[in-house]
């Protein structure tokens, strides 16, 4: 049987997380959801279906057929919805199964014989006639609905992908000096990775794993569960459980219960507690964001322009790709900050919902730098990392940019009319 | 008080420039060390002077005192139509 994961339409309500990448590719525990998915299930992802306008990255990243249906009547396929945070209970062994979460498929395990007589090119229509075929049962796994659901998770994830990855002890660098707090085999030090003197590491409540050519400068206490991905620095400070920091990452200051995806730093003091930070992110000094309201109240967060209760009492901010915020940033509870934005603080929270592309001045919306110029200097901060800013990267955000432009223009509108009126 | 001596007022008071240094041909980058914050707050300023809204592209277009007093000019007089 072969892996293909999907999007469905709930893919938007991960925004700004999931506007530059498929929702199956947001990261929980140790890696990216299809890269979960793949190993707890023993299979290779081999198709992906998404949003149009991320075929070409997508298929990039992935390297396999994205959007493509051409010679799947030849297997046996396990479709599986790319919102799945644990796919373990999904049996590979039977067909013509679709496993539900109420109203949504969260897989379909279709044998080559109804996959052959199904299939079509619209996947949708696919998917559709495939349910048809086969018995439903309610599945074990579940599917998260929004990026706080990702962050709510965390702590179980990074402990299953540690169990399930196995491997453990310190094969790298441990300076004298620097602490195991708890079971040593609760922790893993990659071959390449150095932890300095004056580290602790407080793996009594779940495991912490440093990824390969990762490095924990002095005054550094990690508490587990915590994943430190890949040629990643810790530079002082206090990463609290359920942290996991993707590849090429530097963080500093205070983190808890957050996932950074690669390329983003937090190089100084200020606290981010309960955010989803995407990629290329950058955070000025004492950026701080708010993750409890004074009176205990559930968070609301805006989505698509309109106030969701998460009914959770504890979410921070959701941080899209390239945002910058300026030194002493201060973002309000359940903050959502658009793709490529620039934040500059006003000594004021900030508002909920900014929009992409935009720049927050004042504490208020206002017309970003252009599209030119802040390509340009995404061009400038990837070229740092020795990466480049591709025409097929650069086509998806000139689709965000027009797609967000209504949204943008609006909010934009508003403020103005604040200020006019103040 | 005219758009060209308002636009001089805001000037001066963003930049901190004495009023008599503002001159039409004035480089903002070379005469008065302006960095992106200062244009930040100077189109902020400008926006809020004269309830238009300029895009920040345009704001890094307009290199001296004479363009940019030219192009509030315009937005001002587009906004009446």
């Amino acid at each position: 049987m072969k892996l293909c994961v999907f999007e469905d339409e709930k893919c938007e309500d991960f925004y700004p997380i999931s506007l530059t990448r498929p929702v199956f590719a947001l990261r929980l525990g140790m890696e990216e959801l299809y890269k979960r998915d793949s190993r707890f299930l023993g299979l290779r992802v081999e198709r992906a279906f998404a949003r149009d306008y991320l075929v070409a990255t997508s298929r990039k990243s992935m390297g396999i057929p994205v959007n493509s249906t051409e010679g799947m009547e030849k297997d046996d396929w396990l479709l599986l919805n790319g919102r799945s945070m644990n796919p373990v209970g999904i049996s590979v062994e039977e067909t013509d199964v679709a496993g539900m979460r109420g109203q949504d498929v969260a897989f379909i395990a279709a044998s080559r014989r109804i996959v052959r007589k199904n299939l079509c090119a619209d996947f949708k229509l696919f998917l559709d006639r495939l349910l048809k075929e086969c018995d439903r049962v309610e599945a074990d796994t579940h599917l998260a609905g929004h990026v706080w659901d990702l962050v709510l998770r965390n702590s179980q994830a990074i402990t299953e992908d540690y169990d399930s990855i196995g491997r453990r002890g310190i094969r790298g660098d441990m300076a004298d000096g620097s602490y195991i707090v708890g079971e040593e085999e609760r922790v893993y030090i990659a071959p390449t990775a150095k932890v300095d003197p004056l580290v602790v590491l407080d793996a009594a409540n779940g495991p912490i794993y440093l990824d390969e050519g990762v490095r924990v400068y002095p005054h550094t206490r990690v508490e587990g569960p915590s994943y430190i991905g890949r040629d990643s620095q810790l530079v002082g400070g206090k990463i609290r459980e359920g942290c996991s920091i993707g590849p090429v990452c530097r963080v500093g200051g205070e983190v808890e219960e957050s996932i950074f995806h690669g390329y983003s730093n937090k190089y100084h003091d200020g606290f981010i507690g309960h955010s989803y930070v995407g990629e290329w992110v950058n955070l000025g000094a004492l950026t701080t964001n708010s993750d409890l309201k004074n009176d205990y109240s559930t968070v609301q967060v805006f989505l698509r322009g309109r106030p969701v209760d998460t009914n959770l009492t504890k979410v921070g901010s959701a941080i899209g790709d390239h945002v910058k915020t300026a030194i002493g940033t201060l973002l309000n509870t359940g903050t959502v900050v658009g793709v490529m934005t620039i934040v500059m603080p006003s000594g004021e929270v900030s508002p909920k919902n900014i929009p992409s592309f935009c720049l927050l001045h004042r504490n208020q919306i206002r017309g970003g730098l252009g599209f030119d110029n802040l390509i340009d200097t995404a061009r400038k901060a990837m070229s740092r990392r020795g990466v480049e800013l591709e025409p097929d990267d650069i086509a998806l955000l000139k689709h965000i940019y027009d797609t967000t432009a209504e949204e943008r223009e609006s909010l934009i509108r508003r403020d103005r009319r604040k200020r006019a009126r103040s | 008080m005219s758009v060209e001596e308002r636009m001089i007022k805001v000037i001066s008071d963003v930049l901190g420039v004495e009023r008599e240094k503002i001159t039409m041909d004035a480089k903002f980058v070379e005469d008065f060390g302006v960095e992106s914050i200062d244009t930040i707050e100077l189109v902020a300023a400008s926006e809020e002077e004269f309830d238009i809204e300029i895009p920040l592209e345009d704001a890094e277009k307009n290199t001296t005192v004479g363009k940019t007093i030219e192009y509030v000019k315009r937005r001002v007089k587009a906004k009446k139509r």
